[in-house]
């Protein structure tokens, strides 16, 4: 008997681990109908001709965010009783890897969150649905949303996902350190400018520049290329989008520069600085850092000076503003659920987008909302921090270009390189001329590879 | 007959229940370990983004990481001077500390589980932190040295190109924990005769210890410099987690260069075939310790004079 029970509890558990992964889906479908059901009948006649569903919700983020989104998901629920939830936040880089797998097997989310230049290539592979038929139907409403935000969902003039939160990069200083030296920074410097206030900063207090080492000078090289009216590479991504060496060298120039005038951070200070809130800004070497806005939420937290933002530093003779606005997240559709599943998802898209409610709960963790109403409403219940990025966002809206087509996947290992070549100009290994004509290379032979 | 048949029953039920035990260790190997180890190997001969699938190109990826990669050969370089420094010194150190700890007092376990601790701690978001605290320019080791010394430096060792695979190296040293409790086994398994034989002859405790401590314990020592040269070769959180590599690739192991090639350069197959170099390379080191054994690991069981 003994054994017998034995064999049963070894089976069974084999048997658990074995289904506990398939599990997860079926007990959570089989428990809606019931819920709905029970619902339907205290409130009756309010949707009779719903049918249940039940939608799979991924995204990457924080604690914060993973609270905000549940709770926006089950008010969601309370008024369509209907709809559930299967929410599945997944941490960090870990992210890609798990969507990539579900796609692969047919089971990505009917929710997902897509980053502005990984999503281009699921939208290659057909993983996303276009949302188009849904902005006709009213489905999806944009009527609040200006024109400017959404074309980074769009390709070829079909949406693929919509922006959730609206990023830029820019230049965070510490307002406390300067408003005590009387210093004060123009709202759009030019490098030139930004190189006198490291001058005078410097003679004044002794704090030290940092020349944009957290954004990596790839981010740089971009604006650079950018004010001179073209693209780091090209539009189908195959080759470069400009020829001059000069634009990738005048950035590492601004490295060298920061080197040999003594003004800038050193390179060692970076080293093991491996979030915002460890870099030299939070210790007080430096007085400023460079940014996407919507990360001056988490550095002010971890900081008591106050911290104010203005525009990324621009080169003197631009032709174009550098500055673009860019999604922090997207919402995309899966396009692998059935009929039911992707209506009703496009609708929870738009409950995202436009829905005040579901904005109270979320409040801008994800970036400035795009619609303008919801900004409105919300602005007065974020935080001061929060709040400054969406005067930020609205003085980069009367100053920017549109924002680049999503770099080639051999981009990563570009940024690497550049990283490496920034350090060694800031050690003093390399000048800015031995460093752009590197980059050059290295670009040119990743691409043509 | 009737009797066979029964036993076999028996058999095949006791058989059964062992299988169903072993069952999910097998399921959990076949799946997790074996196929993962054989695709890895033929993704090394593929292009492969992960999202689109693998194109054969034969032995490209090898040819280009041997020909065409400065930056492969300068992660070769730093994971193979960290191992050949950090593996001996955090042996010595071990050896120490379990010297110290052989004797028993009251106190033992807690030391024991004390000395431990580094080694579970491992290296977490916050070992970086204090890492940087204390290797930075303003950190605490500046501070002890201009205290002790009079001195007035502030350079920032974990940003030095020269200083920065150090402050991995002491990481490296000061999580001695496992090979510790190994060396602290390995000591009580010696014979107290010899210590006392030893005493008799007049040896001195240096003496002893070099001639009746340390030959004893050659199997002991082969055996750690085995698993932390393979541990060594493996590093990779401390790197990816406190350095990222900076400064100029001076801390770059060629296992963060594996997960960077293979996750955020788009490039398993190139990533693939890395891990299987250093693989075989690993291998080869091994065999030859094995090799090179004979001549100086002491087994007990083959007697000797």
């Amino acid at each position: 008997m003994k054994k017998h029970l034995a064999i049963l509890l070894a089976l069974l558990t084999a048997g658990m681990t074995l289904t506990a992964c398939s599990g997860g889906s079926n007990s959570s479908s089989s428990a809606a109908p019931a819920s709905s059901a029970s619902t339907e009948a205290s409130e009756p006649a309010k949707e009779p001709e719903a049918t249940p569903v039940t939608l799979s919700f991924s995204w990457w983020g924080n604690q914060t965010r993973t609270e905000r989104t549940e709770a926006a998901c089950k008010l969601y629920t309370e008024m369509n009783p209907h709809v559930t939830f299967e929410l599945n936040p997944i941490t960090g880089k870990e992210y890609w890897d798990k969507l990539t797998a579900l796609a692969a097997g047919g089971n990505a989310p009917d929710l997902m969150q897509q980053d502005y230049d990984r999503f281009r290539v699921f939208q290659e592979k057909g993983i996303l649905e276009g949302m188009n038929a849904y902005v006709e139907n009213g489905t999806i409403d944009l009527s609040d949303i200006p024109e400017v935000f959404l074309g980074a969902g769009q390709v070829d003039g079909q949406y693929y996902g919509f922006n959730l939160g609206v990023n830029s990069p820019c230049l965070v200083y510490n307002k406390t350190m300067l408003d005590a030296a009387g210093i004060t920074v123009p709202e759009q410097p030019t490098w030139d400018d930004f190189h006198a206030l490291a001058k005078e900063i410097y003679e004044k207090t002794g704090v030290k520049t940092s020349y944009g080492t957290y954004y990596g000078p790839q981010h740089q090289i971009r604006m650079s290329v950018r004010n001179a009216g073209q693209h780091v590479y090209n539009a189908d991504g195959t080759g470069l989008g400009f020829d001059d060496e000069g634009l990738v060298e005048r950035v590492f120039a601004n490295y060298e520069y920061s080197y040999t005038s003594g003004y800038g951070v050193p390179g060692e200070l970076y080293t093991g600085a491996t979030s915002v809130e460890l870099g030299p800004i939070v210790t007080g070497d430096s007085w400023c850092e460079f940014l996407s806005s919507n990360q001056v939420v988490a550095l002010q937290a971890a900081m008591e000076d106050e911290l104010a933002m203005v525009m990324n530093p621009e080169f003197a003779d631009k032709t174009v503003d550098a500055a673009y606005l860019k999604p922090s997240v997207l919402i995309s559709l899966s396009s692998q659920g059935t009929q039911e599943e992707k209506d009703a998802a496009a609708a929870v898209a738009n409950y995202l987008l436009n829905s005040v409610e579901a904005n109270n709960i979320l409040l801008a963790e994800r970036g400035v909302p795009v619609n303008t109403v919801v900004r409105e409403a919300i602005a007065d219940k974020v935080d001061e921090a929060t709040k400054k990025t969406f005067d930020f966002i609205s003085l980069v809206e009367n100053h920017c270009s549109e924002i680049d087509v999503p770099d080639p996947s051999c981009a990563s290992e570009l940024d690497a390189t550049a990283k490496v070549l920034m350090d060694e100009v800031l050690y003093g290994k390399k000048t800015a001329k031995q460093a752009a004509g590197e980059w050059m290379a290295k670009a040119n032979s990743l691409l043509g590879a | 007959m009737r009797k066979k048949t029964g036993r076999s029953q028996y058999s095949l039920r006791q058989n059964l229940e062992g299988y169903s035990f072993i069952g999910l260790f097998v399921i959990g190997f076949l799946a997790f370990t074996v196929i993962p180890i054989v695709t890895s190997l033929i993704f090394s001969f593929t292009h492969y983004d992960i999202l689109s699938p693998p194109k054969f190109v034969g032995l490209e990826n090898y040819i280009q990481m041997f020909t065409g990669d400065h930056q492969f050969w300068v992660s070769f370089g730093v994971t193979l001077f960290y191992v050949i420094v950090s593996v001996p010194l955090r042996l010595a150190f071990a050896l120490a500390v379990a010297m110290l700890l052989q004797k028993t007092t009251r106190l033992t376990t807690f030391y024991r589980a004390a000395y431990y601790l580094p080694t579970i701690i491992g290296s977490s978001i916050a070992i970086s932190v204090v890492w940087r605290q204390m290797f930075s320019g303003d950190g605490v080791l500046n501070s002890i040295i201009n205290k002790v010394f009079h001195t007035n430096i502030s350079i920032s060792w974990i940003g030095g190109e020269k200083t920065a695979i150090w402050t991995l190296i002491i990481l490296a040293i000061w999580q001695y924990g496992s090979s510790m409790l190994i060396f602290l086994s390995g000591l009580k398994q010696i014979p107290k005769e010899l210590y006392e034989a030893a005493d008799i002859d007049g040896a001195s405790r240096v003496h002893s210890f070099f001639r009746v401590t340390i030959p004893m314990l050659t199997p002991v020592v082969f055996f750690n410099v085995i698993m932390q040269l393979i541990q060594g070769f493996m590093t990779f959180t401390q790197s990816y987690v406190i350095t990222q590599g900076m400064p100029m690739d001076k801390t770059l192991f060629i296992t963060v260069y594996v997960y960077r090639n293979s996750f955020t350069f788009y490039k398993m197959g190139y990533g693939c075939a890395i891990a299987w170099f250093l693989l075989i390379f690993m291998a080869v080191v091994t065999a030859l310790l094995f090799k090179s054994s004979h001549s100086w690991v002491f087994y007990q069981a083959e007697g000797g004079d």
